[in-house]
């Protein structure tokens, strides 16, 4: 572990049990996150990037349970794990010192509320603050999101604003008690590449001037490219490359990593045939065995269809596969 | 030749505001002309909203315009009622986004592929569905199967067989990779552009994303508020787009190749 992290997560396990089945969503997921630095969660559906930064929050309902694994938040100075605390000191770091914002912002925001009283709400649990002080920082937490005429949309419903409003208010909702770490579990997706360049502008700003620390957690690497420092590849429950952005972009090792960089089409180049992966996602409860991605592997050994590869690091990077051993 | 050509299509809806608002109306398709050439894949590009799926529906007739004309292989299709349409409905099909929502689950596979052949009247409905199943990339088992037991890439793949069981000219896809997952989704890309040469389809690709319509479209044209703003071949719209608005669409894609 390093010693600065603000967050680190330690052998996490995230398993479902829905009737005698066991998904296993996240199986053994470790990462730091340093003070104001950003993280990528990059994978593709089903690969357990949601769940593992539901977990961080305890936030995994039923069936779903974490069985084992350690993540530690440093609180006030100390270090502690939080799956030890209990349920009234994980409301305190919920929306507190870690808040999150969700892909879909319209189901997120309750629509029988204005504005001023759900973006307010964590403000007066967390800070204690009320009446025209407490009104006073929704109106500047709103600007601070990029509203401009922050009193409007303070005093509307959510149905009365757009897609990209929306997100900013859950924006300015997740920071009004100045958390350190922001969970954003694919923020732009539902919306518009134009509302979503905003967003993304944003994002990157607001990190900046609050020292915040980011997950960001998507299955679009050009969003990650935006606004991530380090990037952590998964794949059927595991992370199995993590490395700074430039090199991961420029060289990547797993060939999974690589695989999903060049499937990607881009506007620069045009290609004859896309090089897909083929094959699809591994169903988490009926995972391949040894390397869960032997099977689209077009460099798989005999090795990967039987043992699954431990953590090789490489020039400071870390990857899970047996032609780096 | 031109194949499909689009005259001034306008549709606009009533939309109520609240529940005793007044009406006001929609302009989801306003005065909008083009045509798509045969063996041509159109990409046709716009945000939500900006009436990009209505057109496809109104040139398959599935929704009827307004005003305006649509003429396919030369004759005019727009003022043609159901029965006389018939003929033209094997020509033409449509690939929906999301392929969940558009296979019955209680269909299984096979006989839902085949159901197109056997209204028009096919003998051989059956062994032709098996054929197409497999041209797509399934294996013959998936005839007797049900569609849960289906990833999303492969219920995609069902709905392109079933699109073009009836050997249409003409496709509309509809955001058909929208939904799928990144490596899937270049799987499909690669079976449509494959199909396409195979069988020389014409498309008309609709979707949000500019890479997707980059890598497909022959030419493309951009949408905003229910008007066709800019129209022009693939690599010219690109590198030299003349519209403000596609300027800014071209901008706001995030890319991984871009240095920060």
């Amino acid at each position: 572990m390093t010693e600065n992290a603000l967050l680190s997560i330690r052998g996490l396990h995230t398993y479902f049990f829905p009737g005698k089945a066991v998904g296993r969503a996240v199986e053994g997921v470790s990462f730091d996150v340093g003070s104001s630095e950003s993280i990528g969660l990059v994978g593709e559906s089903g690969c357990g990037k949601s769940v593992t930064a539901l977990s961080i929050l305890r936030l995994v309902s039923r069936p779903g349970k974490i069985v084992s694994g350690e993540i530690i938040f440093e609180r006030g100075g100390k270090k502690e794990d939080m799956l030890l605390l209990s349920e009234q000191e994980m409301t305190k770091v919920r929306g507190g010192e870690i808040s999150m914002i969700f892909q879909e912002p319209f189901t997120s925001l309750n629509p029988v509320f204005r504005v001023e009283y759900q973006v307010g709400e964590s403000a007066k649990l967390h800070l204690g603050i009320k009446g025209e002080a407490l009104r006073a920082l929704v109106m500047e937490t709103l600007s601070g999101a990029g509203i401009k005429d922050a009193e409007r949309v303070a005093d509307s419903y959510p149905h009365e604003l757009s897609g990209g409003l929306r997100q900013r208010v859950m924006i300015a909702m997740a920071l009004i008690s100045g958390p350190k770490l922001l969970i954003a579990d694919e923020p732009t997706t539902a919306l518009d590449v134009t509302v979503q360049a905003q967003i993304l502008d944003l994002l990157a700003d607001i990190r900046l001037k609050r020292k915040l620390s980011v997950i960001m957690v998507s299955h679009d690497l050009g969003i990650i490219n935006r606004i991530c420092d380090r990037v952590n590849i998964m794949y059927s429950g595991r992370i199995v490359e993590s490395s700074p952005k430039k090199e991961i972009f420029s060289n990547p090792l797993h060939p999974y990593t690589a695989g999903l960089l060049k499937s990607i089409p881009s506007l620069s180049k045009i290609e004859k045939r896309l090089p897909a992966i083929p094959g699809n996602v591994p169903d988490p409860f009926d995972p391949p065995a040894g390397c869960r991605f032997h099977p689209r592997c077009q460099k798989a050994m005999d090795i990967c269809k039987k043992t699954e590869p431990g953590e090789t690091v490489v020039d400071g990077r870390m990857v899970k596969c047996w032609l780096y051993k | 030749m031109e194949l499909v050509k689009v005259q001034n299509i306008v549709k606009h809806f009533r939309k109520q505001k609240g529940m005793f608002g007044a009406f006001e109306t929609v302009k989801a398709v306003d005065d909008v002309s083009f045509s798509i050439n045969e063996g041509e894949t159109l990409g046709l590009v716009g945000e939500s909203g900006c009436g990009k799926s209505t057109l496809g529906r109104i040139i398959l007739r599935l929704l009827n315009e307004d005003s305006g004309k649509i003429f396919f292989s030369g004759k005019e299709i727009t003022s043609l009622g159901f029965n006389e349409l018939k003929p033209f409905r094997r020509d033409m099909q449509i690939i929906f986004q999301d392929p969940f929502a558009s296979l019955n689950p209680r269909i299984k596979i096979g006989p839902a592929v085949a159901e197109t052949l056997e209204i028009l009247g096919d003998e051989n409905a059956a062994g032709k569905a098996a054929k197409m199943l497999e041209l797509t990339g399934l294996s013959a088992a998936a005839y007797s199967k049900y569609p849960h037991e289906f990833s999303g890439g492969q219920r995609q793949r069902i709905c392109i067989a079933r699109a073009l069981i009836s050997r249409p000219k003409f496709i509309v896809c509809d955001e058909p990779v929208s939904s799928l997952d990144v490596s899937v989704q270049a799987q499909i890309i690669n079976l449509l552009k494959d199909l396409k040469d195979e069988l020389g389809l014409t498309y008309l690709f609709i979707s949000h994303d500019l890479r997707v319509v980059r890598n497909i479209g022959d030419r493309v044209a951009v949408m905003k508020d229910g008007r066709v703003v800019e129209i022009a071949d693939n690599e010219t719209i690109y590198k030299y787009p003349v519209n403000a608005y596609t300027k800014e669409l071209i901008g706001s894609v995030q890319e991984t190749g871009k240095e920060l």
